[in-house]
This record gives structure tokens, C-alpha cells and sequence, in this order.
């Protein structure tokens, strides 16, 4: 009875201690053997938890970004600030407009066909990028030495999914299309090459896919024990060539951004050189066909040695050519005014003429007027193009005006009708022929304030897109570590027990993430 | 008596928990079926969701950037309006009048667009932070689909803990070289490329310096990384241009 009670005791005991829940674990008895193995495995299990150092790193990158940034824009601000008295001479303004088209627009501007020749191998090469990584793709899916059989069914397959983000190469189409619908001003030999760097990026990421698919190819042959490695490298492969694919994307954003901010500059120095080519500082484009192929700066820069028209340029303050173009501008407006208040009284007078003696008298004050402007034209300086423009109208409005007195009433109406209209018209254009050299100043304020800027920090973005390219490249291959020892684990003693070394696995999960060509040494 | 309290005691321990065991790998394998059906379905959404945040932020990227350099274009000619409307007044601006209305413009410039100029690459970082929480959910299912399939199998392994440690130790030792290998290998392709640049020059020209600096800007995170390589690593790489 006793011995009954202690069986029933023992029974009791053993059914209740292994009814009680233990969270996320099914019942067992405790083992100290196990436990102490557990213990043991521990610190093991903490250091696969890479996930938080990245994380800090990239945190820590990007404070470096921010101050690196910080300190492209005290240069840029410091070039502001030194900004002297001195710009106000058109040989500094030149200078700093040449200097910034040197480093930012360079070059002539190229034909249509090198444009379009560019563009086209651009396009072929984005095409065989994707034909290379729709064969990556089928490479993943499928398994076996000759790549025969399938990896995983289609309706549940995670890698499948895990390469639906691959091959977005929007950043070069984008670029391919800003490029197209640009005006042929905006295209330079700069923009050419940034279509080469583009290009070479394309080209570079075929390489990429093909080495990918090689050792996926390689992977799919694997066979036994090895062969249960296949969708861990598989994954690790996807997840590697996300970051490389990602890393020359970004690489080429970077230029086609460069190249997109640059346009702007392009535009202010193309505005630029528009109004000095009117105030007629600088020969540009030249109709002498011995300088016809030369650039504006070289013109600008080699003008000072030779005749080049009215010598205004190049040690002159801008403030002093602006004062003489006020001066005439109001000088212009106001015999402007006086040949319209004349014509004005003229048509009125001629309603009430009767003969060829009375529309010459009704003519004869428009027609001394408009003498009149044409003498203070002829006495001014050549300082804007507009000046001899305005001046050969007057000379037909004169001309046409001093023809139709002659002719008849109707001619002599519609002659004094299209010297008013043309007065308009000229005082609008008296007025932007002032306002050119304001323009032109804030155009180069404008220049001063972006500069290089754009250049100089898609430069800067190359660097950090190397350095950020290592810390997610490191980050990979430590969650293709993470994933082979702690989920793989028990493979890999297998493979040890089975005479597999742990370091060949080792070595084709570092392959799986290591495919691609060194980026440092082909950024160079 | 005492062999059959031990033999029913071992039964009844052995039966309790190899059915409970054998009935939660069971219901974990299929937890691990349903939980990869979901992640496609996740993965789906995300690749969907990418695409649309994608174009909507780049076009009001795109938006945001011409309306600043439209904006900028205006109050260069409105400003440039006034200056010609001073003049044509008849008002005297001296040198240094006009210099500090270029150097009020400059700077209005420069802060409109630093901040154009500071955004992003793709510009579309701050729409895509929404998608983390969708690739947080694909990753949360992604772990808990791992963790079924451990518990999925049988428990036999874990008494080759200790081999597995082992194991584990030496595929990780092996690892780390390998990364530094190829870490330094890059290194040296870099101090080549700018001991290539001194080499023979008494003076650099200002192309070269910057191009120094900008690979030397290159080595600096690199050699960071290093670290923590073992040191005899470092020291006999080559830049595999230059291996024989």
C-alpha cells in the first residue's frame, strides 16, 4: 500500500510537473548538460546580432554627410563674402563666369547626331543590362546542372519576391529622357560625357548581373549536403547584388543629377553671354571666321590685346558703361517721346491737308524729330547692339515717312500710324536695353551663389555613396553570416561531421556576397 | 514492483512529451506554409507600394525644384526692374550701392537653394520612410517563419551543440579573413593609385592634388573598417591589378 501511494504520488507529481505551459518551448525535463551548451552558445548567438552596429554605423555616416555638406556650403558662402568692389569690372565678371564654365559647362556644343549617337548606345546599353538580369532571374529560379529543374514552386516562392525590386533602373531612363526633351542649349560637351559616365554605369551593371548568374549557375550544381545550402546562397546572392545594383544606380543618379543642376547654371552663363554679346563687351559669337570656332572665353580673355570694337572692356567699372547707358537710354526715350508727340500732331494735322505742300508741312516736325534722334544716336558710344538697331528704324521710319508726304494722304496717315507704333515698340526696347546690365548683374550674382556648388557636392556624394556602399556591402555580408550559422547551424556540423570544413562553407557564403567587381577600384 | 514504477514512469514521460513535441512541430510546419504565403503577398504589397511612392515623390520633387528656380528667375528681373527703374529716375547709385544689392541677391540665392541642393539624391527618402513599417512587417515574418521552421524539426540536433559551436567559430573566423582580404586588397589598390600620383612630381598641379584628396577621402572609411583585421592581413596585400 505504501509502495501503491508512492507510485501514485510519482505518477501525480511527473503528469503535473510536465502539464505546466512553458512559453515558446514544449515540455521537457530540465537538463543541466543542455543548458550548460545553451550557456555556451550564448555569446555566440549575441555576436550574429550585427543588425544594431550597421544600424550606428549608418547613423554615424550620416552625421559625417551632414558636416561634410556643411562645410561645401562655408566654401561656397565664403566665395560670397569675398565678393569685392572688384566683380563691378568686366574683366572680374567674365573671369568668374569663364571659371565657373570651365569647371562647370566646358566645350563646344555638340552636333545632333554625336547627341543622338550617345543617347542610342546609352538606350542599348540599359536594354542588355535587363536582358543580363532577366537571366539572373531565371537562373534563381531554377536549380540542377543544367539548370533544368525548379528551385521553388512560383506561387510560394520567397526568392521570387525577394528580386521583385531588382532591375528598376528608372534613375538612367530618367536621365535618358531629361537628356531628350532638353533644348539643344542646355547640351554640351559635358552633358556628353555625363551620357558616357551613364552609359558605362549601364554597361558595368551587366557585368555585374552576369557575374551573379555565373555563380548562380555554379550554386544550382550543388548537390547533397551542399545542395541544402542552395537557398541560403541564393538569398544571400540577391541580397548582395541589391546593394550592388542599388550602389551604381546611385552612382549614376549622382551624375545624372550633376548633370540636371548644371543645365541650370548652362542656362544663367548662356543668359550671360546673350547680354554681353548685346552690349557688344564681347565679340561672341563671332563673325570674323577666324575666330569664328572659338569659345567665349577664349574671346573674352584674348580681346583685351586686340581692336575689339569700342574699348570699354576690359578694366572699366560696369557702374561706368551702366551710367552711359542710362544717359543714353534717357536720352533715346526722350527724343523717343518727342518723335511720338510729333507724329501724334502730324496725323491729326494731315486729316485736314489738302495737298502735297500741306502733308509736308504736317510731316516735316516728325521728320525733324526723328533727325534729331538719329544725330544723338549717332554722337553716343557704341555700348549695345539694340542702339543701331533702333537707329536704322528710325532711318525707314524717316525714309518711309518722307516718301508718303510725297505720295498721298493715305500713305502719309499710315506712315506717321507705323512711326507711333514703332515708338512703342522702341521705347520697350529702350527700356531692356538699361535693364541689361541690372540683369546681368544679379545673373552673376546668381553664378557667384551656386558656383560650382553642384559639382562640387555631386564630387562630395561620390565619396559618401563609396563609403555608405561599404557599410551596406559589410552589413550583407554579416546577415549572410547571420543567416548561415544561426539558422544553418545545424547544416553546418553536419557538414563537418560529413567531412565538409566549416571554412569552404565559409567561403562560398563570402563568394555569394562577393560577386561583383570591386567598386573602389572601378570607380576610379 | 520498483522496475514497473520506473518502466511506466519512463513510458508516460516518454509518451508525454514526444506526442506533444511531435503534434507542435507538426502545427509549426504548418504555421511556416501559411507564414510564407503571407510574406509573398507582403512582398507584393511593398513592391507595389515602392513603385507608386516612387513616382509621386519624384514629380513632386521635380515640382518643388521649378517653382524655386522659376521663383529665383522672377526676383532676379523684378529686382533688376527696380535697379533699371532707380536709374531711369534719375537716382545716383555709387559702386558700393550696387554692390550691396548683388551681395543681398547672392545671398538670398544661396539659401534658397542649399536646401535643394542638400535633398537627397532620388529625392524620394522622406516619402519611402512609410514603407519601413511594410518592410518591418516582411522582416518580423521572415524571422517568425525561421523560427517555426527550427521548431519544425525534430530536437536531436541540439545535442551537437557544442560541435556547432566549434563549427560556427570557425566559419566565422574564416569569414572575418576573407572580408579583411579583400578590405585590404582594396586599400592597397587605393595608397598604389596615390603614391602613383607623387611618384616623380616635386610639385602636384591642382588637378592632382584633387584628385589625392579624393582618393585619400576614399582610403580614410576603408582603413576604419580595417580595425579590427588582423594585422599580417593588412600588411601582405596587394592590389590584385598588380598580382602576378
Amino acid at each position: 500500500m505504501k509502495m501503491r501511494k508512492s507510485v501514485i504520488f510519482t505518477l501525480s507529481a511527473v503528469l503535473v510537473a510536465t502539464s505546466i505551459p512553458q512559453a515558446g518551448q514544449a515540455q521537457r525535463l530540465y537538463n543541466k548538460e543542455r543548458d550548460d551548451q545553451a550557456q555556451a552558445a550564448l555569446p555566440l548567438a549575441k555576436s550574429l546580432k550585427s543588425g544594431e552596429l550597421f544600424d550606428k554605423q549608418l547613423k554615424n555616416f550620416a552625421s559625417l554627410v551632414k558636416k561634410d555638406f556643411e562645410t561645401e556650403f562655408l566654401v561656397t558662402k565664403f566665395q560670397i563674402d569675398a565678393l569685392t568692389l572688384g566683380v563691378l569690372t568686366w574683366q572680374t565678371a567674365n573671369a568668374q563666369v569663364c571659371d565657373i564654365e570651365k569647371r562647370d559647362a566646358a566645350g563646344l556644343v555638340p552636333t545632333e547626331s554625336e547627341i543622338k549617337n550617345a543617347l542610342d548606345q546609352l538606350k542599348t546599353s540599359i536594354a542588355d543590362a535587363q536582358t543580363a538580369l532577366d537571366a539572373f532571374k531565371k537562373s534563381i529560379k531554377a536549380k540542377g546542372v543544367n539548370n533544368e529543374k525548379e528551385e521553388e514552386k512560383d506561387d510560394r516562392s520567397v526568392l521570387g519576391n525577394l528580386f521583385a525590386g531588382l532591375g528598376e533602373l528608372d534613375s538612367l531612363q530618367d536621365f535618358l529622357e531629361q537628356v531628350q526633351k532638353a533644348k539643344p542649349k542646355s547640351v554640351d560637351a559635358k552633358t556628353l560625357e555625363s551620357l558616357q559616365q551613364v552609359q558605362d554605369v549601364a554597361a558595368i551593371l551587366k557585368k555585374v548581373y552576369d557575374a551573379y548568374k555565373a555563380k548562380v549557375d555554379e550554386f544550382n550544381k550543388l548537390e547533397d549536403q551542399l545542395g541544402e545550402l542552395r537557398l541560403v546562397l541564393k538569398t544571400v546572392a540577391i541580397q548582395s547584388l541589391q546593394v550592388d545594383e542599388d550602389h551604381w544606380k546611385n552612382i549614376a543618379a549622382i551624375r545624372a543629377r550633376r548633370e540636371i543642376e548644371r543645365a541650370e547654371t548652362l542656362r544663367l552663363i548662356n543668359q550671360y553671354k546673350g547680354i554681353v554679346a548685346r552690349l557688344g563687351v564681347v565679340d561672341y559669337p563671332s563673325t570674323d571666321p577666324v575666330k569664328k570656332n572659338l569659345t567665349f572665353c577664349t574671346i573674352a580673355e584674348n580681346a583685351k590685346d586686340t581692336s575689339d570694337g569700342f574699348r570699354i572692356w576690359p578694366d572699366q567699372m560696369i557702374t561706368v558703361h551702366l551710367q552711359e547707358l542710362v544717359e543714353l537710354g534717357q536720352l533715346m526715350e526722350e527724343n523717343n517721346r518727342l518723335i511720338e508727340d510729333a507724329a501724334q500732331r502730324a496725323l491729326k494735322q494731315m486729316q485736314a491737308t489738302t495737298s502735297e505742300s500741306d502733308r509736308i508741312a504736317a510731316g516735316a516736325q516728325t521728320l525733324k524729330a526723328l533727325e534729331n534722334a538719329m544725330e544723338g544716336i549717332d554722337d553716343a558710344h557704341q555700348i549695345h547692339r539694340f542702339k543701331p538697331e533702333i537707329r536704322a528704324q528710325l532711318e525707314v521710319d524717316s525714309k518711309n515717312l518722307d516718301n508718303a508726304v510725297k505720295s498721298s494722304k493715305e500713305a502719309s496717315e499710315a506712315a506717321l500710324q507705323s512711326i507711333i507704333v514703332n515708338a512703342r515698340k522702341n521705347g520697350v526696347k529702350i527700356r531692356d536695353m538699361v535693364g541689361d546690365i541690372p540683369q546681368m548683374l544679379f545673373i552673376v550674382a546668381a553664378l557667384i551663389a551656386r558656383g560650382s556648388t553642384p559639382t562640387r557636392l555631386a564630387d562630395l556624394r561620390l565619396v559618401q555613396e563609396l563609403h555608405a556602399y561599404s557599410i551596406r556591402k559589410s552589413a550583407v555580408r554579416a546577415r549572410a553570416y547571420e543567416l548561415t550559422v544561426s539558422t544553418g547551424v545545424q547544416r553546418l556540423a553536419l557538414f563537418h561531421a560529413g567531412g565538409i570544413k566549416p571554412t569552404d562553407v565559409a567561403e562560398l557564403v563570402f563568394a555569394a556576397s562577393n560577386i561583383a567587381i570591386t567598386p573602389a577600384i572601378l570607380a576610379r | 514492483m520498483k522496475k514497473l514504477i520506473i518502466a511506466i514512469v519512463a513510458v508516460a514521460l516518454l509518451s508525454l512529451t514526444g506526442c506533444d513535441d511531435q503534434d507542435a512541430r507538426d502545427y509549426a510546419n504548418e504555421l511556416v506554409g501559411v507564414l510564407k504565403s503571407y510574406q509573398v503577398e507582403v512582398n507584393k504589397k511593398i513592391v507595389a507600394e515602392k513603385k507608386s511612392y516612387k513616382d509621386l515623390a519624384g514629380t513632386h520633387a521635380y515640382a518643388r525644384d521649378v517653382n524655386l528656380l522659376t521663383g529665383l528667375n522672377t526676383e532676379r528681373l523684378s529686382r533688376a526692374d527696380s535697379l533699371t527703374d532707380a536709374l531711369i529716375g534719375g537716382e545716383k547709385l555709387t559702386p558700393s550701392d550696387m554692390h550691396k544689392l548683388l551681395l543681398d541677391y547672392a545671398n538670398h540665392d544661396f539659401e534658397a537653394t542649399r536646401e535643394m541642393f542638400e535633398r537627397e539624391s532620388d529625392g524620394q527618402a522622406e516619402y519611402l520612410a512609410s514603407l519601413e513599417s511594410l518592410n518591418l512587417q516582411a522582416d518580423n515574418i521572415a524571422q517568425l517563419t525561421k523560427a517555426l521552421e527550427a521548431l519544425g524539426k525534430p530536437k536531436g540536433a541540439l545535442k551537437r551543440l557544442k560541435e556547432l559551436k566549434a563549427a560556427a567559430e570557425e566559419f566565422k573566423t574564416k569569414f572575418d579573413d576573407l572580408q579583411c582580404e579583400e578590405l585590404a586588397e582594396q586599400i592597397a589598390c587605393l595608397k598604389d593609385e596615390i603614391a602613383a600620383i607623387s611618384k616623380g612630381a616635386t610639385t602636384l598641379t591642382n588637378e592632382q592634388k584633387a584628385q589625392k584628396e579624393k582618393l585619400e577621402a576614399q582610403l580614410k572609411p576603408l582603413e576604419e573598417l580595417a580595425t579590427e583585421c588582423k594585422a599580417d592581413i593588412l600588411k601582405n596585400a596587394k592590389c590584385p591589378d598588380k598580382k602576378g
